[in-house]
């Protein structure tokens, strides 16, 4: 703390100061400051707690849905894989089939 | 340490000199409380006081629970995220390859007269994908 310390209060505190000792004010008030001071720490808490509270209830919620949305993208990235393989393969034999055909064809037109 | 107090508004100064116990009992609640020396003051000389609900500690406790559970959850959001990502990007690829397979696939059956393909589930996914 520095050697001096200026405050500014609202008039009428600074006015009903007047004609008072400040010192033995100050050294009489300090308890009830320390409980107001515990007062303030706990409001802040509160709202503190309020605010991750909130934060949490969006954090969860939001967890949630990639959650969701990573699952449902496992399920997919499955069945598309099942999908290609699968139309890999029929792809194959239907081109066997077609150029099977094309030849027949090509021999009847030759012929 | 020397105390000046002025008006917000107006002109007029009280000055008082605080002996060290004073003094160090107010630096005291300031370094405990985490407050400016002047609000320890100023809530003395404003006389706004209040009465604590006595449960600072139970508060404290609940704060510091709730920090790390948003600690955790920020921790397995992250990759969550990045793997979820990983994965689109994954199936948009397989969407891609897929689109051409069930085009060769009515081409094919076209040119075999065999009934076309009609599978739903599957072109809808592949848009999805497509389009994201």
């Amino acid at each position: 703390m520095s050697e001096t310390t200026e405050i500014k209060l609202p008039k009428e505190h600074f006015k009903a100061l007047k004609g008072q000792d400040v010192t033995e004010l100050l050294r009489k008030s300090l308890p009830k400051v320390e409980e107001t001071l515990i007062a303030e720490r706990e409001e802040f808490l509160r709202e503190k707690i309020k605010r991750l509270e909130e934060k949490l209830r969006g954090m969860e919620e939001e967890i949630d849905e990639l959650r969701e949305f990573y699952e449902k993208a496992l399920r997919d990235k499955e069945f598309m894989m099942t999908e290609r393989d699968r139309l890999k393969k029929e792809n194959a034999e239907l081109k066997t089939e077609f150029e099977e055909k094309r030849r027949e064809l090509e021999k009847v037109h030759g012929a | 340490m020397k105390l000046i107090i002025k008006p917000e508004k107006g002109f007029g100064r009280i000055e008082v000199e605080l002996d060290s116990e004073l003094a160090g009992e107010i630096n005291r609640l300031s370094e405990r409380y985490g407050v400016p020396v002047e609000r320890v003051i100023e809530i003395t000389l404003t006389g706004e006081f209040k009465e604590p609900l006595r449960d600072l500690d139970e508060l404290e406790e609940k704060a510091r629970e709730l920090e790390k559970r948003v600690w955790e959850l920020e921790g397995e959001y992250a990759p969550l995220r990045f793997k979820a990502y990983g994965l689109s990007e994954d199936n948009k690829v397989l969407a891609i390859e897929l689109s051409g397979l069930v085009a060769e696939n009515s081409q094919l059956r076209r040119f075999l007269r065999l009934k076309l393909e009609r599978d739903l589930e599957l072109r809808k996914l592949i848009s999805y994908y497509l389009q994201g």
